[in-house]
């Protein structure tokens, strides 16, 4: 099996590498937006992709564009994501190439799911969030990055 | 050695000049993280964006952390159980696009991970208080990874799926 990790620089990378004990025995190929994360992965493959927000479109979908790209060089049987807008695109483009996609909103959004979270409802195929409260018919809620 | 750091997304000069006020009155060396500041401290070492490895050497030699309501910044203070002091971001002064940094620093401080505070003057007065002695508390301790049933149910979705 192979899993393609894809999270922002900053806290949704830390994020993510706490979660990477989900992937043992799996190929993981990771991909964010700052080049020098590479040294914090080095046993693996790492992608850069430029970083967007949805106050930029046109980057939004150059970070669409690469992703897309990583996925159909790469194939992964799972897209995850941590967060933000770039693993929103990670989402979209591995469901559109038929891989399974599963969204963790990060721990910082406490009161509501973070709007690429929001975004990603209707597109990844698992949806959690990080705190109870958050929790409904399609957001999950099972621990967090934390203790 | 006290570490400022302001994350990687955007400046944050309200917490800086707030550090730099306060300075003048502290002896203890005083290291930032910050970029694109828009005035030259004359108290403060500024580093801009450090690499991981500096930034954990940082964390790991620091006495205390004052920080913005970064998640990142929050779990490497809790991984090296060094106290940490959050002022958050507020949207009013053009940090942040919206207060979700507000609702972080209030739920952090309740499981009392951070030390969170709202205005650099109780900024100011929180930090003279533990250099007087009235400590901030240390976070409890942080492994390596997220928590078990999380990484289990991840680990079962995908089990399912592969089938």
């Amino acid at each position: 099996m192979k899993v393609l990790a894809i999270a922002s620089k900053g806290g949704h990378w830390v994020e993510m590498l706490r979660l990477t004990r989900a992937f043992n025995d799996m190929e993981i190929v990771y991909v964010s937006t700052n080049k020098n994360l590479a040294k914090t992965v080095i046993d693996n493959k790492f992608y850069v992709i430029p970083d967007s927000s949805r106050w930029n479109k046109s980057q939004m979908i150059r970070s669409f564009t690469n992703v897309f790209k990583i996925i159909r060089i790469e194939k992964p049987d799972f897209i995850i994501s941590t967060g933000a807008a770039p693993g929103l695109m990670g989402i979209l483009a591995g469901k559109l190439l038929g891989r399974t996609t599963i969204w963790i909103d990060s721990i910082a959004n406490v009161e509501k799911l973070s709007m690429s979270g929001r975004l990603a409802i209707p597109i990844a195929d698992k949806i959690y969030t990080q705190w109870p409260s958050l929790v409904d018919s399609k957001v999950e809620y099972a621990g967090n990055v934390l203790l | 050695m006290i570490l400022v750091t302001i994350g990687t997304q955007a400046p944050f000069n309200r917490l800086i000049r707030a550090m730099e006020d306060m300075a003048k009155d502290i002896e203890e060396e005083i290291i930032v993280q910050a970029f694109d500041l828009d005035f030259e401290p004359k108290h403060l070492k500024i580093l801009g964006n450090v690499p991981t490895d500096e930034f954990n050497s940082l964390v790991a030699n620091s006495n205390i952390i004052i920080s913005h309501a970064g998640m990142g910044n929050i779990i490497s203070a809790m991984q090296y159980l060094k106290p940490i002091v959050i002022l958050p971001r507020l949207s009013k002064f053009g940090e942040h696009r919206n207060d979700h940094q507000l609702a972080t620093a209030k739920k952090m401080a309740s499981l009392n991970y951070v030390t969170s505070v709202y205005s650099t003057d109780e900024l100011k007065l929180r930090v003279f208080r533990h250099l007087k002695g009235d400590l901030l508390p240390p976070p409890p301790f942080l492994g390596e990874f997220a928590s078990e049933a999380l990484i289990n149910s991840i680990q079962n979705f995908m089990m399912l799926k592969n089938k």
